[in-house]
């Protein structure tokens, strides 16, 4: 069975342990609660009839008082990028997190959601931008933590990156 | 660093250290076989491991740093159960791969606290901001 080290990357409260929490135990807590440093949770799958499991790093969000530590980083074998729908500026921080990724480690897969469909009415992300991004190859999945909608899809897709580029 | 304290010093801090925060150290081969632990490990909640067992599967704190591929790394403010956070040491010396934790829960708990009520805050301000710029727009 192939173990993947996968880190959750995102701003302050766009739902990165909610989709966690969502995808390993199937719960969803409407209280915010805010993640100080990293909690590690795994979840093994089965993709082309392969299994693997995934080490899911939990990361706390990033914001202008606290960066993403490098070493938490280490040995990754993909991102998953977390934006929040009704907060645009999440979308900003997400790129720029990418980057800082791929500067540690390398050019390795990674999908972008873009959390919180459940709220899609009051979405405010600038979707040109979105359209841009998967212009330039980005594989972007609109998620609801709340409602599991696309949550386990984009593990899957994640995964199906991941063995591809074995 | 070491050259700043006078011997006697550095023995002092150290049993200070020893008296006043929890520990737990863990001795790994290359690998992932325990070959040696010690200091407070219930205290910080780790599983039961036995000398002799491959522990990698089960201690996640050590996915992506295995094999070292330096001589030092540290993960900080690592949510290791429900109650503990720990920030974990970890180093590379005489062919073993050393893992210390040290307990930072009670350290953490009021960072953890203030975080809470900033991040509240900020996204309160952020709403209303959002609020009123499409009042602006509307009008």
């Amino acid at each position: 069975m192939f173990k993947m080290k996968v880190c959750m990357l995102g701003a302050f409260a766009v739902g990165k342990t909610s989709l966690v929490q969502q995808y390993v135990n199937s719960i969803f807590s409407e209280k915010y609660q805010t993640t100080l440093g990293v909690k590690i949770d795994k979840k093994s799958l089965q993709v082309d009839g392969q299994q693997l499991e995934l080490i899911l790093w939990d990361l706390a969000g990033e914001d202008e008082f606290m960066e993403v530590r490098s070493s938490y980083l280490r040995g990754s074998s993909a991102v998953i990028l977390v934006a929040d729908g009704t907060r645009a500026e999440t979308l900003d921080i997400a790129i720029k997190l990418k980057n800082k990724a791929f500067r540690e480690l390398g050019e390795i897969p990674f999908i972008l959601l873009i959390n919180k469909k459940d709220l899609i009415e009051s979405w405010t992300i600038d979707q040109l931008t979105l359209k841009q991004l998967e212009n330039d190859g980005w594989y972007i999945l609109k998620t609801s933590a709340k409602d599991s909608e696309n949550v386990e899809d984009a593990y899957q897709a994640l995964a199906q990156q991941l063995l591809e580029s074995l | 660093m070491k050259n700043l304290y006078p011997d006697n010093v550095i023995n002092k801090i150290l049993q200070i250290a020893l008296e006043t925060q929890t520990f737990a150290y863990l001795a790994i081969d290359d690998n992932g076989t325990l070959i040696n632990q010690g200091g407070d490990i219930n205290a910080l909640g780790l599983p039961a491991w036995s000398l002799n067992e491959n522990i990698l599967d089960d201690a996640l704190f050590l996915s992506g740093f295995f094999p070292m591929s330096s001589d030092y790394e540290i993960i900080p403010s690592l949510q290791i159960s429900d109650e503990k956070i720990v920030d974990i040491h970890l180093f590379h010396d005489s062919n073993i791969n050393w893992a210390i934790l040290v307990d930072k829960t009670s350290d953490l708990e009021w960072q953890s606290q203030a975080r809470q009520k900033a991040n509240e805050l900020r996204l309160l301000q952020q709403k209303l901001d959002t609020k009123e710029e499409n009042q602006v727009v509307t009008k």
